[in-house]
């Protein structure tokens, strides 16, 4: 029991470690909003159709922009150890890391989290799409999605932070095998739009799977990145 | 001294064995006539692509625990042969569903999974070809290659559940399916038979560069 | 018809252009290999000389 709370309270201060040098210095969080921003206006100005249809696409595209914003973020997250050392240093602090992988996780899914925050509220007034309509649902597929994109996310990001061509081959590499979570989540969103909660839930139980799969085997193959 | 050819005589024994399989024992399709042949090779192609693929991860698991440089370099060779028949896989289907749907590509499940298995392979060795340090470059694509075979059987489902007009297990006249097992089991020993060729490549290049590196210092 | 050998045709070019490249490897191999020998005679040839004066 011990061990669990001072695993958690080690990840919460490593969390929010993270989220305090960001709020101090922003620098990839209000990029990252304001692109998301960005690539949904640009979306839903290119989108003329019908209002139940272009409820469909825009379900669907709205996983695209989201997953997109995210890299902006993504890019950066093991970044700010790469200075004066700090790497190091907090391989000196009794950390697992396996800490390291479930907190990098967590703050990869906080920021998913806002672009959402922001997005759909923005999706709902601008574009008229109902996606608070069954909230229940639909923040179970936030939920899902969040954690598979992060778990692959903060995987693929570390194995990239050493990398000469770093910031072109995260995105490279990361949406073909987080395909199954944009196309899942797109799908699963569309399907609750069109009120179909069978075939949404049959979505969602491969966002789950996806989730699952992954941060087990995040958690099992980080030290093999992190090897210095 | 004639030993040297035994490995090019049997690749080209089991090439001609498939080739007559497909071309003499199988009967003519009523509806599309000759052109459905291609199903022979395109499915075996696609076959040896995910078996590859496959092969890739199992054999990077294998380095992960072990790290003989040998497991690292099975990996490599099955990579670049996997990524060949993916290739092959996508110009074959995208030729036969020319002639049978008559479009070049369609978003459906097996054609999309087997493009996102591209890009994956694709990402793979661009990672590769950006590492110059042997050992971190067979740990980090080791850990991808697993990543890639775990997310494998998530894309299939994602995009079978997505669209679908792939024939899945057409009606198939027995000699039909004879010649499909020979073709497969041709190419997936000539292609498996590749591997073990390059993987030895592979083991020489690397201790071709030792004995420089040695004799440097 | 045509697509049938053009799709055998892609699949030959494919597989020998593939060899093709392993062969070149082989053969860059061949040219390191020959420079080590040659570096480790010349090596030893005068590590003999050295000893003999």
């Amino acid at each position: 029991m011990n061990s669990i709370t001072n695993f958690a309270r080690t990840c919460s201060w490593l969390v929010h470690k993270d989220l305090l040098r960001e709020l101090r210095a922003p620098r990839v969080w209000p990029t990252m909003l304001l692109l998301g921003m960005i690539l949904s206006l640009a979306v839903e100005m290119q989108i003329e159709l019908p209002r139940d249809q272009k409820q469909k696409v825009l379900g669907g595209l709205m996983w695209l922009v989201i997953f997109f914003a995210w890299t902006v973020v993504l890019n950066r997250l093991f970044a700010g150890e790469r200075d004066e050392s700090c790497w190091q240093a907090l391989l000196l602090y009794p950390v697992t890391l396996g800490m390291i992988y479930l907190a990098k996780l967590v703050v990869n899914f906080l920021a998913l989290a806002a672009i959402e925050a922001l997005l759909v509220p923005a999706l709902m007034i601008l574009a008229d799409v109902p996606l608070l309509a069954r909230a229940g649902p639909f923040l179970a597929i936030l939920v899902a999605a969040n954690l598979g994109l992060a778990a692959v996310g903060t995987l693929v990001s570390s194995l990239t932070s050493g990398l000469t061509r770093q910031a072109s081959l995260l995105v490279v590499l990361v949406l073909p095998l987080a395909s199954p979570v944009v196309i899942g989540a797109g799908q699963a969103t569309v399907a609750l739009l069109g009120g179909d909660p069978t075939s949404s839930f049959r979505w969602l139980q491969l966002l789950s799977v996806f989730a699952a799969v992954f941060v087990g085997l995040g958690l099992l193959l980080f030290e093999f990145i992190i090897e210095e | 001294m004639y030993r040297i050819l035994i490995v090019p005589a049997g690749l080209a024994a089991l090439l001609a064995l498939a080739c007559y399989a497909i071309f003499v024992i199988a009967p003519q399709e009523v509806t599309m006539g000759d052109t459905q042949r291609i199903v022979y090779l395109h499915v075996a192609v696609a076959w040896c692509g995910l078996a590859g693929c496959i092969v890739m991860g199992a054999t990077a698991a294998a380095y992960l625990a072990r790290r003989a440089p040998a497991w690292d370099h099975w990996s490599q060779a099955a990579g670049e042969l996997g990524w060949l028949c993916t290739t092959l896989t996508l110009a074959t289907g995208s030729l036969w569903a020319h002639e049978a749907w008559n479009t070049w590509w369609t978003w459906e499940p097996r054609l999309t999974a087997s493009l996102i298995l591209w890009i994956i392979f694709a990402g793979y060795f661009l990672v590769r070809s950006s590492i110059d340090d042997p050992e971190r470059r067979a740990r980090l694509s080791a850990v991808l290659a697993i990543l890639a075979v775990a997310d494998v059987p998530l894309i299939i489902m994602a995009t079978r559940w997505f669209r679908g007009i792939h024939p899945i297990t057409p009606q198939m006249d027995p000699r039909m399916r004879l010649v499909l097992l020979i073709s497969v089991a041709c190419f997936t020993a000539f292609f498996a038979t590749l591997i073990a060729v390059r993987r030895r490549q592979l083991d020489l290049i690397a201790h071709t560069t030792n004995l420089e590196n040695a004799s440097l210092t | 018809m045509t697509t049938l050998a053009a799709a055998f045709a892609l699949a030959w070019t494919a597989v020998t252009m593939y060899l093709g490249w392993l062969g070149l490897q082989n053969h860059q191999l061949a040219g390191r290999l020959h420079a080590l020998e040659s570096a480790a005679r010349h090596e030893s040839a005068s590590q003999l000389h050295s000893r003999a004066a």
